[in-house]
């Protein structure tokens, strides 16, 4: 079981740990546990969750729902495809975090401090949803459309009742990276850029050499991951639990 | 050789059905030509070449052919999926410009053109769901309702909320012909449908398609490589020449309908049989198989 694996790097951490060989950078596993338990019981950590998480979901949702749509117009045409092939090119392999300045200078003036951070987080998912959407979309088999247009269905139809169930197996692909995406840009532009938060936090505990603090948070930072993407592999399941079975049944 | 009373019995009727109704009904293609441009320079392919014939509105018209002879064009042409190149293709007295409403195909590739993540019956309401131009638009239960006979209709009851991935082949091509017959075209078009499953689902899907046709009199163009098939399936054999395709030959099929299986061993059945290999033979030796199938 994997869990036995993670439970005995507990083990192996909460024993060296009291070894006091890395005493001021390795507190025990147990004491910042229960550190955590404090902080979250008496509601330390409220404020700061609550604005991460509404940072990288607010980021998280701009970039699949212009990805999802902008990647199934985009998959469909291959005209339209060419025409924006280059801008997508130049624009994606841009490391996210390295826009952080250009997004505080453009972006705070107008709409505050929220919005570089935001949109940092919305830029860096909206690639890999954008790219699997295309693949998706371009790789639908060319006899279901053909069968439905038989049926005169018309391109509206077309495209909402046959590419995007076809193609959302990779859709969810593309969702299931951002995911893990969006965490890093949110802990990165909060660290740059923020006054709350969990990556604000990180740093802060970190200058201020609350190290048991700062490990509590990073190992909530991993509960938070880990949850949010049980969340969408469950929302993976019911939508497209036909491709899995058909995966499976191939087999 | 024998089949020409019959063709001269055939013009016969022929002409005295123009007389009696016009044909407005029914299809009507002339001097269709098909021609595939390719990128490559000179390398275009001309699937179909001045082909013409009619079909009766309510007919059960067969088409055989040697393979690569543009059956599966035609289809694609009077299914609105594929322009032709010249020539006149006309349903019900208007030309085909595009997919319609009363116009339905099965594939020969049927695992690939059901809605995997659809159900039986999501597959079945598709057509009528996309059906727009109807002046009375259905609620979702009647829409529902209507699927749900046609799933009975093929003998799939029970199958309702399976999905493709979990039925046989010859389930799945019950599916697609019910999903074709829920939205109710007038035309039925089938692309060798019984081509991939074993020869007894063939046989009993054979007698469901007629049981359906007399059932709901549409018109049907049949397509398929079997002989003995389409002349057990037709009021009438259109042969198709090899590539290009166009009208080799017409056979009328005066059987009545029901057709009894033992109809399949009769002399005449036979008779007609041979006739339709030979002809069938001259365009596969033409087409580049020296053996052809092996008919003397």
């Amino acid at each position: 079981m994997p869990s036995l694996i993670v439970l005995s790097l507990i083990c192996v951490w909460e024993v060296v740990s009291r070894s006091g060989i890395f005493v001021y950078i390795m507190p025990p596993f147990s004491l910042i546990v229960l550190r955590l338990i404090e902080m979250l019981v008496g509601g330390k950590l409220t404020e700061h969750i609550a604005a991460s998480l509404i940072r990288s979901f607010t980021g998280y949702a701009m970039a699949a729902a212009l990805g999802i749509s902008l990647g199934v117009i985009l998959g469909w045409s291959s005209r339209v495809y060419r025409i924006f092939e280059p801008l997508i090119e130049l624009l994606r392999p841009i490391p996210s975090i390295a826009l952080i300045p250009l997004a505080i200078l453009w972006l705070v003036g107008p709409l505050g401090w929220e919005a570089p951070k935001v949109f940092i987080i919305a830029f860096a998912c909206f690639w890999p949803i954008l790219m699997n959407t295309i693949y998706g979309v371009r790789g639908v088999d060319d006899y279901l459309i053909k069968s439905a247009r038989s049926m005169n269905a018309k391109r509206g139809d077309l495209l909402t009742k046959v590419a995007v169930p076809a193609a959302s197996p990779y859709i969810f692909g593309g969702l299931r990276i951002s995911l893990a995406t969006s965490f890093v840009l949110l802990i990165a532009s909060e660290m740059v850029a923020a006054q709350n938060g969990l990556g604000f936090l990180v740093l802060l505990y970190e200058e201020t050499f609350r190290i048991k603090e700062m490990y509590g948070v990073l190992i909530l930072l991993v509960l938070l991951a880990y949850l949010s993407n049980r969340i969408l592999l469950k929302i993976e399941n019911y939508c497209i639990a036909w491709h899995k079975a058909i995966t499976i049944a191939k087999r | 050789m024998e089949h020409l009373n019959d063709k001269k019995l055939y013009y016969i009727t022929t002409i005295i059905n123009h007389c009696k109704v016009g044909s407005a009904l029914g299809i009507f293609i002339k001097d269709l030509t098909k021609i595939y441009e390719s990128s490559e320079k000179g390398s275009s392919v001309r699937a179909l070449n001045g082909l013409s014939f009619k079909v009766e509105s309510g007919e059960f018209l067969t088409v055989i052919g040697p393979s690569g002879c543009g059956k599966t064009t035609l289809l694609y042409i009077l299914a609105g999926l594929e322009k032709t190149t010249s020539g006149t293709v006309q349903i019900e007295g208007k030309d085909v410009s595009g997919t319609r409403e009363d116009v339905g195909l099965v594939f020969q590739e049927v695992d690939r053109t059901l809605f995997p993540w659809r159900t039986v019956l999501g597959n079945v309401e598709f057509g009528l769901e996309v059906k727009r131009r109807s002046s009375s638009l259905l609620s979702k239960k009647e829409r529902r309702g209507i699927a749900l006979k046609h799933i009975k209709l093929v003998g799939l009851e029970g199958f309702e909320n399976r999905y493709p991935y979990e039925l046989s082949g010859g389930m799945r091509q019950r599916v697609a012909i019910a999903r074709v017959l829920t939205y109710d075209p007038r035309i039925l078009l089938m692309d060798e449908p019984f081509a991939n499953l074993d020869a007894q689902t063939r046989l009993i899907l054979q007698n469901e398609i007629i049981r359906l046709w007399t059932l709901t009199k549409k018109t049907v163009i049949f397509v398929t490589h079997d002989i003995e098939e389409a002349i057990f399936l037709g009021g009438r054999v259109l042969v198709l020449t090899a590539r290009p395709g166009a009208v080799k030959d017409i056979f009328p099929i005066n059987f009545p309908y029901p057709r009894e299986y033992s109809l399949r061993a009769s002399p005449e059945f036979n008779r007609l049989k041979l006739s339709v290999s030979r002809l069938v033979q001259e365009e596969v030796i033409h087409s580049g198989y020296q053996g052809g199938i092996g008919i003397e």
